[in-house]
């Protein structure tokens, strides 16, 4: 059989398409949940207006906890098929979050983060990160039954400019990117320093996108944060500016990918159920990763069950595409 | 059965199938949308118990795609609340890689149409989308021994345009329906 059908894909080779971007399976998957959960809904021409301003990038995944965290396993699925490197999802206890911390602890967050050495990325240039990730993958059936992908190695190039494309290596597959994402410049280049001004543009920048207001802008500072670079004042404001978001929790002790102990800010997607963690090294303060999980019953899946965890093990600026200097 | 989370899963892979099968991105997200549509509506009857669910939507997506309008009728008003795609990017650079994918797969798909439809699907979704034959057999519905029966008339005649196509000069066994020239001709027409 197999020789048959290494023939044929010889003979006619499947031709290379793009993927469906992050930003279009979000949107088509708002779409259906909608149809199928509420058959009449009024909030379409809202969300349709802001689509335009949607960033799309892939790792946005864990942040916007379960719909992102099946993206990733989307690619990844056909291979995953016929090696299954997955173990059942670990459940967690589901801490407590302290409001009353937040502020504090991102106070320290963000001193720590406006004193770091400016990183500056030109416009040919890409921005390189590096991760070891674990994603859920779902097998179905009548009851759900959810697996974690093993901890593998992640890497992403994000173009500067936006007729060049991006690169994702991960499981051995690597993806083109498409390009016409914004720039460095256009992301944080003309950010205000000041996080008051900083989360009014957070909301304004997601209005009337996905799960809601405050997890929407929580959401979108931590793109800004964690997939751009953004120059230290405005990183320290960012994270002055996440303090004020209402929701936001600390948690004490939260662990990464790779198995370091942190101290977490974390805030949960209400209609998801999904709690999104940013790890912080407890020391240092220095961002080591994410983690995601339900913090309630959701479709059958406990509360506590891990539905993805990364850890960033190098951020940097390269020349090409494919390079790591 | 959580259904976002199915669509999470597998909506990349379904989209995958239909461009192949479709030439059209546009088009692939309706059948997208669709093929999720109606996973939904037969969810009691069809749902597999178990194992993994792919080849149960390939088949309603194979179903939908061979009769879209049906398809769309059905489920009309959902359609017509579907997000609208962004418009095509103005700058010349992507254009000319969205229209070079454009012309490889229409070269393909032109080979691929040389098959009749029920090779074509058997076809698609064991050598393209990396069904096994029971899992295909699922799929369309149909015994084991006909998936294999159509795969293998499928291999012949492709094997018979092969011959027929190959020239004294190239000879690369493959049918590449003259994609990289046609390819080449858009992109100098572009620069």
């Amino acid at each position: 059989m197999n020789q048959d059908i290494e023939e044929m894909a010889r003979l006619l080779p499947a031709p290379a398409t793009t993927d469906l971007t992050a930003e279009r399976h979000r949107r088509l998957r708002e779409h259906f949940m909608q149809e199928i959960t509420q058959p009449h809904t009024a909030t379409r021409a809202g969300s349709r207006a802001a689509a335009g301003r949607r960033r799309s990038r892939p790792m946005r995944a864990l942040a916007a906890g379960i719909v992102a965290v099946g993206l990733a396993a989307a690619g990844t699925m056909l291979a995953l098929d016929s090696a299954p490197e997955t173990r059942p999802a670990p459940i967690l206890v589901v801490q407590q979050g302290d409001s009353g911390v937040v502020r504090g602890l991102l106070d320290r967050i963000a001193l720590a983060a406006g004193v770091r050495p400016a990183v500056t990325v030109g416009t040919g240039q890409f921005l390189y990160i590096k991760s070891n990730v674990s994603f859920m993958v779902i097998e179905a059936g009548a009851a759900a039954k959810v697996r974690l992908q093993a901890v593998h190695p992640r890497e992403i190039w994000l173009a500067q400019d936006p007729k060049r494309s991006g690169l994702l290596k991960e499981n051995g597959k690597t993806t083109t990117l498409e390009p016409g994402g914004p720039t460095n410049e256009q992301l944080v280049g003309a950010l205000p320093a000041d996080p008051a001004a900083l989360l009014a543009k957070a909301y304004a920048d997601t209005k009337g996108q996905g799960n809601g207001p405050d997890q929407e802008a929580f959401v979108h500072i931590g793109d800004l944060l964690f997939e751009s670079l953004p120059s230290p004042q405005v990183s320290a404001a960012l994270y002055r500016a996440a303090a004020l978001v209402p929701g936001v929790v600390g948690i004490d002790d939260a662990v990464d990918a790779i198995g370091r102990h942190g101290v977490a800010i974390a805030r949960t997607d209400e209609k998801t159920g999904v709690r999104s963690e940013w790890i912080f090294d407890p020391a240092t303060y220095a961002y080591l990763g994410q983690r995601s999980y339900t913090v309630r019953d959701v479709d059958g899946i406990p509360a506590g069950t891990v539905t993805g965890i990364t850890a960033v093990m190098e951020r940097a600026v390269v020349d090409r595409a494919g390079r790591t200097q | 059965m959580a259904f976002g989370l199915l669509f999470d899963a597998y909506a990349g892979i379904v989209y995958r199938h239909a461009v192949q099968r479709t030439g059209d991105w546009a088009t692939a997200e309706e059948v997208v949308s669709l093929t999720f549509l109606e996973a939904w509506r037969l969810r009691e009857r069809l749902l597999p118990e178990g194992g993994s669910p792919l080849p149960w939507l390939l088949g309603i997506a194979t179903n939908v795609l061979r009769n879209m309008s049906r398809a769309a009728r059905r489920h009309r008003e959902a359609l017509q609340r579907l997000p609208a795609r962004p418009s095509v990017p103005d700058f010349a650079g992507e254009l000319v890689d969205r229209i070079h994918d454009e012309s490889r797969l229409a070269a393909v798909r032109q080979a691929l149409g040389r098959l009749r439809r029920h090779e074509q699907e058997v076809f698609v979704l064991c050598v393209w989308s990396g069904l096994d034959y029971a899992a295909a057999a699922e799929a369309l519905g149909v015994p084991v021994g006909t998936v294999r029966s159509r795969l293998s008339r499928a291999r012949d005649r492709l094997r018979r345009f092969v011959e027929a196509e190959r020239e004294p000069a190239q000879g690369s066994g493959q049918l590449n329906g003259g994609r990289n020239s046609v390819a080449r001709s858009i992109q100098e027409k572009h620069r």
